[in-house]
């Protein structure tokens, strides 16, 4: 390469050729110097250039004040210095959307609350909690079962629901007994309030499945009928798949689908131990070997995106994926959400309250969680995403006030979502996964290695 | 190969010759286009009425209205403009201080390290070791300050670079012999320098807002109380359907390249000789001692 | 050529003032300004940057317990990242996430190289420069995450690639079936690509905009051929700027999480994406052990630079 060596002359052009402004700075400085009478240079030049150092001056002091002031009203809130508005942080499936405004509900909170969207991300969730979120904010809405560490460290306390909530005798037994995401294992302490649950098991595109009205179960997997876990793994949609990216729902959807086929033997369901997580790692990487899934997908756009556009013909995702793409505007899906012969992998979210909850704003914190037991937001949240929300106040809100704030509401709708996802809750293979295991890295080191 | 060949042009290169100026703009094209393609694509899918990413199926500006009611969004906005307009002041200040001080300080090589190294740091590196490190080990809270100290020190090294680019036009004799003419160190700054380098610090104004307006992997890893757009964003296509976020995007496209069309058209109908010349003269009634150095 | 950082290159009293003016005792003390000038923001950068990046490599030798890190010296870490008794799938990334990082610099180096030297050398004092330039920069105004998801659009199976050519198909009566282009490593190419373009054509550009006119002039009349005036002349004057331009790309490429998370899919993989999520998985040893064998590529073509050109010269461009 003759033109390499640049240690002789070549240096010595670039070092004078560089010290050049460059072109576009010439530009940038002749566009500015434009509207300089001409003539006047010197003194023209000398007026404007300590003239546009006062403005330049002013303006960033104004600026300063400006972020400062926005950081302020955003964070602090010294425009209503009268009451300082509550901080919550919570996942955005916790919010109404609707009627929500940063700092008051228009539905019956009536209550100042400024709402900061949180991952969904246990790490993440400890991380911030156990060390400057517990003074930051008031209460947190995020994935149950992710409360133990939570708790542990301080991050979140408990109290006494039935004395501290008036509404919590008409929260659904399936929620307010044996509900490992609200109570502490060891004590039973409760530590949440449940305001929204699920169970989760795969979205699919019956167009593609059912293409001619019947099950299409030639393929290899047990219980490829579309009512199993089977269906992702089923060489008839080689490639036509997909998994989340995420370890925390598809990992305990996959043991279930094992240890009830006989599969392999899972010793524990709800927290997996190691060489559970061997055997769903191992069989994980064998179906991915042979080209099994089209993606591991993240993100709840992700999700709707694939089965929107025929991507993938089942992919394990949560449920309003699939209402949404039933409702698309244009060239709807005809999506259907799985009843797996397996078991549903359930979840809930539920209120913590912080200890700066509890000592700054015990009240308010109750009467958000109580407001979360109310008619208006399980009429909202069933309506918007068909969660169970946590009393029967949805139903009756919803019949007495069709056309309330964000309606119209359905009541029957309601009804239906309820009594189907509680159902969810009273079978007995269905299972709560745990999201925040001891374990955790073993789940991460494995997951990390499939999804790579 | 011992037959000697001698020099014929190609088929390719007699055909760029005769077209080269059109082949060239061709391939330009296409490059911007190509570079270009995901912004466009935001403002296609922003109209898309379903707002699934998927060719249009039906138009509609409802996402448009609807931004401007999602408070969460609009928080996010106002304090990623806040924050964006706090690291500009700061960045740019420190910036030139380090930029006015870089010609005279003995240890240039040690300067340029500290200042310039941190570009080549992938942004969530330096998130992830500073957030453990003030939480794990120094036990300070996250907040508005440690995104802002994230963003600065993201902003700092291009603001640094943009503004010494600019100040190698300067003439240090020129500062010298302002001084030795009764100028203290800021009248020298002011009337010699500022206006040579005032391009220099409106590029690092520019280049400071837009790096911290979209500043990702940092605020993820130091945010205290509230996202920033960026971050708002991620959560937002976590868990939710939100298509006002495409809107905003294709906001943001729309407008600057409104603004750049608007650029062009000034440029086109302002005159740039004239100012070429008067700013001739000014160096030469100074007396630049440089100035036949300056190759042009 | 001492323009910029020459230190006296000029004595200001060619003939010899014996008094000296207050601002010369300035200028002959100026170690407090300049230490006050200087001082405050490098501390900053090392207070707020290097302290902590340095610390990743020790955290890399340290255990994580209950989501701490605990003063406990091991080379745990770095067995799983380099598979030592266990699976070697970090290598395989790695390896992998390295191979695209160079075919996504040379790339991006040719096709940066071109759009520069376009707007550089032949567009020369056209007032469309600029403009065209920003254009090159609107994508960093929009949001990374959206614009890498609408890369979507035309790659999908139904995207618009496919549907021209399923269409041109059908008029000509051939037989068609999707391609796949999404979720392969040439999806996030195409991603990586319009992302970290930018990122090399304006170093190489900025290089380009100080080539002297006579220096092309001087070749041309020495009759080189425009092809030899570029590999001769321009290259070698531009080197500096594509060399910031690749290191641009190739570390950005290394520590990119989100094109391959989005466009690509099962075996695209790339090694920040394990680092997001062992950061995720409470792994953080690992995560650190990651960063630190990126921190060490990138260290390694920072003092390559030092050696080849002087790191002084970055200032420079």
């Amino acid at each position: 390469m003759g033109y390499w060596p640049l240690s002789g002359f070549g240096d010595s052009v670039i070092y004078m050729t560089l010290n050049r402004e460059p072109a576009f700075l010439e530009e940038f400085l002749l566009a500015e110097e434009e509207g300089q009478p001409e003539g006047l240079e010197d003194e023209g030049e000398g007026i404007s250039r300590r003239s546009f150092m006062k403005y330049a001056a002013v303006g960033g002091v104004a600026a300063a004040a400006v972020g400062v002031t926005a950081w302020g009203g955003l964070t602090q809130n010294w425009f209503t210095p009268a009451k300082v508005p509550m901080q919550w942080w919570g996942i955005g499936t916790t919010t109404p959307e609707m009627g929500f405004s940063g700092e008051t509900f228009s539905g019956a909170l009536g209550d100042t609350v400024v709402f900061t969207e949180a991952p969904w991300d246990p790490t993440q969730l400890s991380n911030k909690m156990c060390s400057d979120g517990k003074d930051q904010f008031d209460f947190i809405t995020n994935a149950g079962t992710m409360h133990e560490p939570l708790f542990d460290c301080g991050g979140i306390v408990d109290f006494d629901p039935e004395t501290a909530l008036p509404g919590w005798s008409r929260v659904y037994s399936q929620l307010r007994t044996n509900n490992p995401t609200i109570s502490i294992a060891e004590t039973g302490q409760i530590v949440g309030i449940p305001i929204i649950q699920n169970g989760d098991s795969v979205a699919m595109d019956l167009d593609e499945i059912w293409g001619d009205g019947t099950p299409n179960s030639g393929g290899d997997a047990p219980g490829t009928g579309g009512d199993s876990y089977g269906l992702l793994f089923d060489d008839q949609w080689n490639g036509l798949t997909a998994v989340e990216k995420f370890w925390a729902c598809p990992i305990y959807k996959v043991a279930n689908y094992l240890e009830r086929n006989n599969l392999e033997t899972i010793s524990n369901l709800e927290t997996l131990e190691n060489a559970d997580i061997t055997k769903v790692k191992t069989f994980m990487l064998d179906q991915k070997a042979g080209g099994q899934f089209k993606t591991f997908w993240s993100g709840w756009s992700t999700a709707v995106q694939l089965l929107a556009n025929k991507e993938v013909v089942a992919l394990d995702t949560w449920e309003p994926v699939v209402f949404a793409v039933r409702a698309l505007a244009q060239d709807p899906i005809n999506a259907y959400y799985m009843a797996p012969s397996e078991g549903y992998y359930l979840w809930n979210i539920p209120v913590y309250m912080t200890p700066h909850g509890r000592d700054a704003n015990l009240d308010r914190v109750l009467g958000f969680g109580e407001w979360t037991l109310g008619g208006w937001y399980g009429a909202r949240i069933t309506t918007l995403r068909g969660y169970l929300t946590a009393t029967p106040d949805a139903v009756s809100y919803a019949r007495d006030n069709p056309d309330a704030d964000g309606g119209p509401y359905d009541a029957d709708f309601i009804q239906g979502r309820h009594d189907k996802v509680k159902a969810k809750f009273n079978d007995d293979v269905s299972v709560y996964g745990n999201q925040s295991p001891a374990n955790i890295s073993n789940y991460d080191a494995a997951w990390s290695e499939v999804t790579a | 190969m011992s037959e000697v060949v001698p020099y014929r042009p190609g088929a390719l290169e007699s055909f760029l010759s005769r077209h080269g100026r059109k082949v060239w703009v061709v391939f330009v094209a296409l490059g911007a286009l190509y570079v270009l393609v995901p912004p466009i694509l935001l403002v296609i899918v922003s109209f898309e009425s379903s707002g699934v990413v998927r060719i249009p199926q039906g138009f509609t500006l409802r996402w448009y209205a609807e931004m401007f009611t999602d408070i969460g969004l609009m928080n996010a906005l106002f304090k990623s403009i806040g924050l964006a307009i706090l690291t500009v002041v700061i960045s740019v200040f420190l910036a030139l201080q380090v930029a006015l001080g870089y010609r005279k300080t003995k240890h240039k090589t040690l300067v340029i390290a500290i200042m310039i190294l941190p570009i080549f740091l992938p942004g969530m590196i330096q998130g992830f070791s500073l957030s453990i490190l003030l939480t794990q080990f120094l036990g300070v809270q996250r907040t508005f300050l440690t995104e802002l100290i994230g963003h600065i020190s993201w902003a700092l090294p291009f603001a640094f670079l943009v503004i010494l680019t600019s100040m190698s036009a300067v003439q240090r004799e020129t500062v010298m012999a302002a001084m030795d003419l009764g100028a203290n160190p800021w009248r020298a700054f002011r009337d010699i320098e500022y206006p040579i380098i005032k391009p220099g610090l409106i590029s690092a104004a520019i280049f400071s807002f837009v790096l911290s307006f979209n500043e990702f992997s940092r605020t993820f890893y130091l945010q205290g109380i509230g996202p920033t757009v960026p971050t708002f964003v991620f959560n937002k296509i976590t868990v939710d359907i939100t298509p006002e976020i495409f809107a905003l995007s294709a906001l943001t496209v729309v407008l600057s390249l409104g603004l750049i069309a608007l650029g062009t058209l000034y440029l086109t109908f302002v005159g740039r000789t004239a100012k070429k010349v008067s700013e001739a003269e000014m160096l030469a009634d100074m007396g630049t001692p440089g100035q036949a150095e300056k190759p042009t | 050529m001492e323009r910029g950082h020459g230190v006296g290159v000029l004595d200001p009293h060619p003939g010899g003032s014996p008094i000296p003016t207050p601002a010369e005792r300035f200028a002959e003390h100026p170690r407090l300004l300049h230490l006050l000038q200087i001082a405050p923001t490098l501390a900053f950068v090392v207070a707020f940057v290097f302290i902590p990046v340095a610390s990743i490599f020790v955290w890399s030798f340290l255990r994580v317990e209950n989501a701490r890190f605990v003063p406990e010296f091991t080379l745990q870490a770095y067995y799983v990242l380099f598979g030592v008794g266990e699976s070697a799938y970090l290598v395989d990334i790695l390896v992998r996430t390295l191979r695209v990082a160079v075919t996504q610099t040379l790339i991006a180096l040719v096709l940066g190289f071109a759009v520069a030297y376009f707007v550089g050398i032949k567009m020369r004092g056209s007032r469309y420069a600029l403009p065209l330039l920003l254009l090159f920069a609107i994508p960093f105004l929009t949001s990374y995450l959206l614009r890498t998801l609408s890369w979507w659009l035309p790659l999908q199976e139904r995207g618009v690639i496919n549907v021209i050519l399923g269409n041109l198909a059908a008029l000509l009566g051939l037989p068609f079936e999707p391609l796949k282009l999404l979720f392969t490593e040439f999806a996030v190419h195409v991603g990586l690509l319009s992302t970290y373009l930018p990122f090399m054509i304006f170093p190489i550009y900025l290089a380009m905009s100080r080539v002297d006119e006579t220096v092309l002039q001087a070749s041309a009349d020495l009759g080189g051929r425009p092809r030899h005036t570029v590999l001769r002349v321009v290259i070698p004057l531009v080197l500096p700027g594509m060399l910031i331009g690749s290191v641009f790309v190739f570390v950005g490429v290394m520590g990119d999480s989100v094109v391959p998370l989005f466009l690509g899919g099962p075996g695209n993989s790339l090694i920040a994406q394990l680092m997001d999520q062992a950061v995720s998985g409470q792994r953080w040893s690992l995560a650190a052990a990651i960063a630190s064998v990126i921190l060490a590529i990138a260290l390694v073509l920072i003092i390559a630079w030092e050696r080849f050109f002087g790191l002084r010269r970055i200032g420079e461009i």
